[in-house]
């Protein structure tokens, strides 16, 4: 699953030798393989699998300038365009998702804006003060190589997927160069705005909300069931097998990223497992990444995993109080919809 | 979604009259206000409209330019409800405004949970005075009845909701009135379970909406994406902006849709009333 999904970089040209902070990725989702897909799959498996695999892409792309990478930086998600996205019809996403039918593969392709905004200390003009918001500041990540990564930066917008390390045809090459040129003197913002603080804070909150009862007048006894479909793996019981002795097999051996990154596929694809979160949280652990420990232990134990909260007291015991890992804010950008845009009758 | 079948005669069967229910257990998200403005929208737009006001403070009654206080009033409202002899007709008394009739609240009306509390039917009790209204020959048709509720969730809301067709929440942009919306739904699934009630929501109205606060656009944003994305377009497109005309057209006793009608406060009104109209064209009435 993960060897099928491709992340396509189209690096603008830029003049001043810095990281561009906009980025256009399209995400190709090939489900040729699998019958089952559900809405939100390609929002879930980014959020929850390549926050760093994404910040590192941006930094390999532009080789050589990693000392220009923020030291402290946040990613927004926003869905940037979608020929068969109909904002106005909730059925709309699952069925681009799904494809025409039987005669074509599903297939999605959904084009992402991923902006990485540095948070800087100093403070913007025309803004009396900025406070840096640790809950959506990420340390910058050693940048590390993506030639192994399963998405690669060369890769055809809307091609089919690739094997993984084959390269990119000419054609691709010349048209990524061909690219238009970004908005010149468009400086990137160097503090967030508080409506992405807001919308971080708020956005579990609302979408914690139990609403179902408002709608039983309109639907029935329908919502008494989930209203959204139960998260299905999109692994069979035999691959989620083979990743997971993967996984352990690389926890023995040392390769703790390599583990991580098998315990993330898994969990990018079955995330009510709470022994893949827990599995996470130890080699999370082990890495020394001890917010990202906690995460991952706080979601196995809302997911009923009963040594979960001994192991958040025993690392809270031994490393003090450590705040829960960025890896969540990924999914608190999940926005399907578009901002909408409030109508007030005013001017 | 596939429909329910219901014995006979259950549910609020009023003819072609649509009872609107403004409700949210959250107190100060506009209720009154948006419930007097709509009604007033509606009968400049030729509409026969009833302002039910079943709130104990009355609010809504001083808006509509009546005064709850008055010796003729005691006692009316609070007896429509626990007296099963006294008629709607009764208590309806005409406003300034054209096709704009209102049941005023009394102060009693507080007192009214105390004594419903033992009567049988307590919670369908402004329901067959509705029917019995709809029924009868001699009484004035109205197009709507738009009801306005206090902010709890007591008799007095669920006699409200029981004899609604459909039910606004107004809502403010804030994370309580989001929660209190949240609770109103936990006591609409209720009716549904116990009385087999099935109250249709014709939208959730935003209300109170500051555009200079980032918090009222990112709040409207999510409750929007949320609810068009797991359960439709349910959230009215046109919002309510906070606005102090408002309160000084209610001080004067006139919604603001009469007493400012160029201001955007009252445009915002209207465009509401005219998403409301089109809403109730959409959605027919489950029992009528």
């Amino acid at each position: 699953m993960l060897a099928s999904l491709r992340a396509i970089f189209r690096r603008r040209q830029v003049e001043q030798p810095k990281i561009e902070p906009q980025v256009l990725v399209t995400i190709e989702c090939p489900w040729e393989d699998n019958p089952i897909r559900r809405f939100g799959s390609v929002e879930d498996v980014l959020g929850d699998r390549t926050l760093d695999e994404v910040v590192r892409m941006v930094a390999s792309e532009n080789a050589g300038k990693e000392d220009s990478l923020p030291e402290a930086y946040a990613i927004s998600v926003r869905r940037e365009d979608s020929e068969e996205f109909d904002p106005a019809d909730r059925r709309a996403p699952a069925r681009s998702f799904l494809g025409d039918g039987a005669e074509s593969p599903g297939r999605a392709v959904y084009q992402l804006r991923i902006q990485i905004v540095p948070i800087c200390d100093e403070t913007p003009p025309g803004r009396p003060h900025q406070q840096r918001h640790s809950d959506l500041a990420f340390e910058a990540a050693p940048t590390a190589s993506t030639a192994d990564r399963p998405m690669s930066p060369t890769a055809c917008e809307a091609g089919p997927a690739r094997p993984r390390g084959e390269a990119a045809p000419a054609a691709e090459a010349a048209a990524q160069s061909a690219a238009p040129a970004p908005e010149v003197g468009k400086k990137p913002r160097g503090y967030l705005r508080k409506a992405d603080v807001l919308r971080a804070q708020l956005l579990p909150k609302i979408e914690a909300l139990d609403l179902r009862g408002l709608f039983v007048g309109n639907f029935g006894l329908q919502l008494e069931a989930p209203v959204t479909s139960p998260r299905v793996s999109l692994l069979s019981p035999t691959e989620a097998n083979r990743y997971l002795m993967q996984a352990n097999q690389h926890r023995r051996d040392g390769d703790h990223d390599e583990a991580a990154r098998c315990y993330r596929t898994l969990i990018a694809h079955d995330p009510d497992n709470k022994d893949y979160w827990f599995l996470l949280g130890k080699v999370e652990e082990t890495r020394s990444e001890f917010g990202q420990a906690v995460h991952a232990y706080q979601n196995a134990l809302r997911l009923g995993h009963a040594s979960a909260r001994a192991e958040i007291a025993r690392i809270e015991s031994e490393h003090g109080q450590v705040a829960a890992g960025p890896r969540d804010l990924m999914s608190m950008w999940r926005l399907t919809y578009p901002p909408a845009q409030p109508r007030t009758g005013g001017k | 979604m596939g429909e329910i079948s219901y014995p006979y005669d259950q549910g609020p069967v009023y003819g072609g009259m649509r009872v609107v229910c403004l409700a949210n257990e959250k107190g100060g998200v506009a209720k009154t206000t948006s419930c007097v403005n709509l009604a007033a929208s509606l009968a400049r737009r030729g509409k026969s409209v009833l302002c039910m006001d079943v709130d104990p403070q009355a609010n809504a009654t001083i808006a509509l330019g009546l005064d709850p206080d008055a010796p003729e009033r005691d006692w009316e409202t609070y007896a429509l409800l626990t007296d099963p002899r006294l008629a709607l007709e009764r208590v309806i008394v005409p406003t300034a405004m054209p096709n704009l009739d209102a049941v005023p609240a009394d102060r009693q009306l507080s007192n009214c949970e105390k004594a419903l509390i033992n009567e049988v039917g307590r919670e369908t009790r402004l329901r067959s005075k509705l029917r019995d209204y709809a029924k009868s020959v001699f009484t004035k048709k109205y197009d709507l009845v738009l009801v306005d509720c206090p902010p709890s969730l007591n008799l007095i809301t669920i006699n409200a909701l029981v004899a609604s067709t459909d039910i606004v929440v107004p809502v403010q942009p804030k994370l309580y009135s989001l929660k209190g919306m949240a609770r109103l739904g936990e006591t609409v699934a209720t009716l549904y379970s116990q009385l087999e009630l099935r109250i249709p929501l014709l939208g959730i109205l935003v209300c109170l909406y500051d555009r200079s606060a980032s918090l009222d656009g990112v709040v409207y944003e999510l409750i929007k994406a949320k609810v068009l994305r797991e359960y439709g377009d349910f959230v009215f497109h046109n919002v309510i902006a906070k606005s102090v005309l408002i309160s000084e057209a209610e001080a004067d006793g006139r919604p603001v849709v009469i007493a400012v009608p160029e201001s955007a406060a009252a445009r915002a009104y209207e465009a509401v009333a005219e998403e409301m109209l089109q809403r109730l064209d959409r959605s027919q009435p489950v029992y009528v």
